[in-house]
């Protein structure tokens, strides 16, 4: 067995924590990285630093954002009658990039799941209410992920919601579920017919 | 479809050889203790994604005496189906104890995606606990069966156990005295996957017991009424959820939905878990599987593969007869028999033959030449 230097094994255990990097994909960019210029590692370094010093969740939508309240918050031709609950601030990036959606966010930061000890207290649901109070907002659009943890929490909003008496709407499901497209499309079809509007 | 090649390494006792398999009836011949089974696993793991008798990978690896140590066990297949091949590869590494699937290259999220693609429907002499043992086996072979069958019964399956986790969770944090404030929202998303499984299955039933009714009569010398009686864990899970959550904390577990429940099989009029003989389970699950068998392929797409391992030891002459008949048809079969004394002569001049000894396989030259 071959016995790296302590720092180089600090290397790839904080690059093995990353989301998607397994151990062989840890040695290669360790390897980069030391074989690469000074500057090039300083430069990644100082990189993460300032994001994690300069962006912080937004106080109103929760969107990540390096002023607060986020540009979007803060954007005054944005429609404040519609507000769409995401779970992720990637979901919001998603949504942006189509540059359709008009109205502002909120960010829940992730979905019911029991099983990883995520129940409601543990998302932004109670922050929504704040939000819904001087009457400006007229629709709630729940853009939450398909899947049982996303329909759980979809059911979950849409009590709480109803609750505070504002119309509430979930985007449609019309993408392929899973992989495999012979599957995709026979229950994509199915669950497009159940949920078919009138016209 | 038709396995037309097989490619085997490290798996079991069988020896790193390629095959190549032809249409109708492939007879797997050799003595006890051979490889004939291992030969139907290795097919059926590379067509469902898992072994009929082992859930540990680590016990496929071929274990040979020091010399060359196997790293792990690949298989690698060619099916043709009516309208184009597919390429199943499946690897198995000792050492991260990691399986990679892929099917023409692209690796498999879950292995239920294959399912959609190829189908196979297994027979071995352990099958007789389908009838004989545990509902858990019961419940296996209906979502195995169900799962080849139908798309939303596999997309239903998945949510249902990843449902059922996550209840099951919130049910153990409320025997600890926590709050499950999310409960309520929790039935509702389990109800409605335990409700669509529940009645898939009951439709489902109703079909194969005809099925297995007819091949029981074919195959057994009596030939008495099978039934099949489809017990619930729970016919309307809505009601019980809100009445019986109080049990269900104190248990911190669900105690209601198709993960309990019960396939009843019942032999003239008696419950044939406690009352068949161990013959008679081995016909009725032999039964069963050919009915799956038909099922499937009434669905119009291709026709499964069907492995039969050791199928015609149990039946008598016309019994056996019967059962070669029915293979005849088929685009591809495989049986196993200790003997190609047990195959008339029709059949054998018809049908591919292989000789295993000691887990090399070897292509019995056709007569004709
Ligand atoms: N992982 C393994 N490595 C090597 N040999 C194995 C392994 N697992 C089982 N075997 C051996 O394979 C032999 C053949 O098994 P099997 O296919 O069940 O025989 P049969 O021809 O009677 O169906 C047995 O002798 C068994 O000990
Ligand atoms: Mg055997
Ligand atoms: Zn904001």
């Amino acid at each position: 067995m071959p016995v790296f230097p302590p720092s180089f094994s600090r290397l790839l255990e904080a690059l093995h924590r990353l989301p998607g990097v397994g151990p062989k994909s840890a040695e290669r960019i360790a390897f980069f990285l030391l074989k690469s210029s000074p500057e090039e590692s300083e430069e990644l370094a100082e990189a993460i630093r300032l994001a994690r010093r300069s962006i912080r969740a937004c106080s109103q939508c929760f969107f990540l954002s390096e002023g607060d309240p986020c540009p979007i918050c803060r954007d005054s031709r944005r429609d404040p009658s519609f507000l769409a609950v995401v779970e992720d601030s990637r979901d919001v990036i998603a949504i942006e990039r189509g540059g359709f959606f008009r109205g502002r966010y909120h960010v829940l930061g992730g979905a019911l799941s029991p099983l990883d000890g995520i129940g409601p207290n543990d998302l932004r649901i109670a922050q929504l209410a704040p939000r819904l109070q001087d009457g400006q907002v007229k629709e709630v659009i729940l853009a939450i992920n398909p899947g049982v943890t996303g329909d759980a929490t979809a059911i979950f909003l849409a009590k709480f919601l109803r609750a505070l008496q504002v119309k509430v709407t979930r985007i449609a499901r019309g993408l392929p579920v899973g992989t495999d497209l012979e599957l995709a499309d026979e229950v994509t079809l199915r669950l497009a017919l159940d949920g078919r509007l009138e016209v | 479809m038709n396995l037309t090649r097989l490619t085997l390494y490290g798996f079991r006792n069988l020896a790193e050889q390629r095959l190549d398999f032809g249409d109708g009836l492939q007879v797997i011949c050799g003595g006890n203790a051979q490889g004939k089974t291992n030969l139907l696993e290795a097919i059926f793991c590379l067509t469902a994604g898992r072994s009929f008798r082992s859930a540990d990978d680590q016990i496929l690896v071929g274990q040979t005496d020091g010399a060359d140590e196997k790293v792990g066990y690949r298989l690698e297949g060619e099916i043709k189906r009516r309208d184009d091949a597919l390429h199943p590869l499946l690897i198995f590494d000792q050492e991260t104890k990691r399986r990679t699937f892929t099917l023409n290259g692209a690796p498999l999220r879950r292995v239920m995606e294959l399912w959609a693609e190829v189908k196979a429907v297994p027979f071995v002499p352990a099958d007789s606990l389908l009838v004989k043992g545990p509902p858990l086996l019961r419940r296996q072979f209906l979502n195995r069966f169900l799962g080849q069958k139908s798309a939303l019964y596999r997309y239903h399956l998945q949510r249902f156990s990843t449902a059922l986790r996550h209840r099951n969770a919130i049910l153990k944090e409320m025997q600890r005295g926590n709050r499950g404030e999310s409960l309520e929202t929790w039935n509702g998303v389990y109800q409605e996957a335990a409700q669509a499984l529940v009645d898939e299955r009951a439709a489902a039933i109703l079909q194969l017991a005809e099925a297995a009714q007819s091949f029981y009569r074919l195959l057994s010398r009596r030939g008495e009424a099978v039934r099949l009686a489809y017990q619930p864990a729970s016919w309307e899970i809505g009601k019980d959820l809100a009445g019986g959550a109080r049990r269900e904390i104190a248990a911190g577990t669900c105690l209601f939905g198709p993960h309990l429940d019960e396939l009843e099989i019942r032999l003239s009029g008696r419950a044939a878990r406690f009352y068949s003989s161990e013959g008679e389970g081995r016909c009725l699950a032999l039964a069963l599987r050919l009915a799956e068998y038909r099922i499937l392929c009434e669905d119009g797409g291709d026709a499964p593969l069907l492995l039969l391992d050791d199928a015609l030891s149990e039946l008598d002459g016309s019994r056996r007869e019967a059962l070669l008949d029915l293979l005849e048809p088929l685009p591809q079969s495989f049986l196993t028999t200790v003997t190609i004394d047990e195959l008339p002569r029709r059949q054998r001049e018809k049908a591919s033959i292989f000789d295993v000894q000691d887990g090399e396989i070897k292509k019995r030259p056709d007569p004709a030449g």
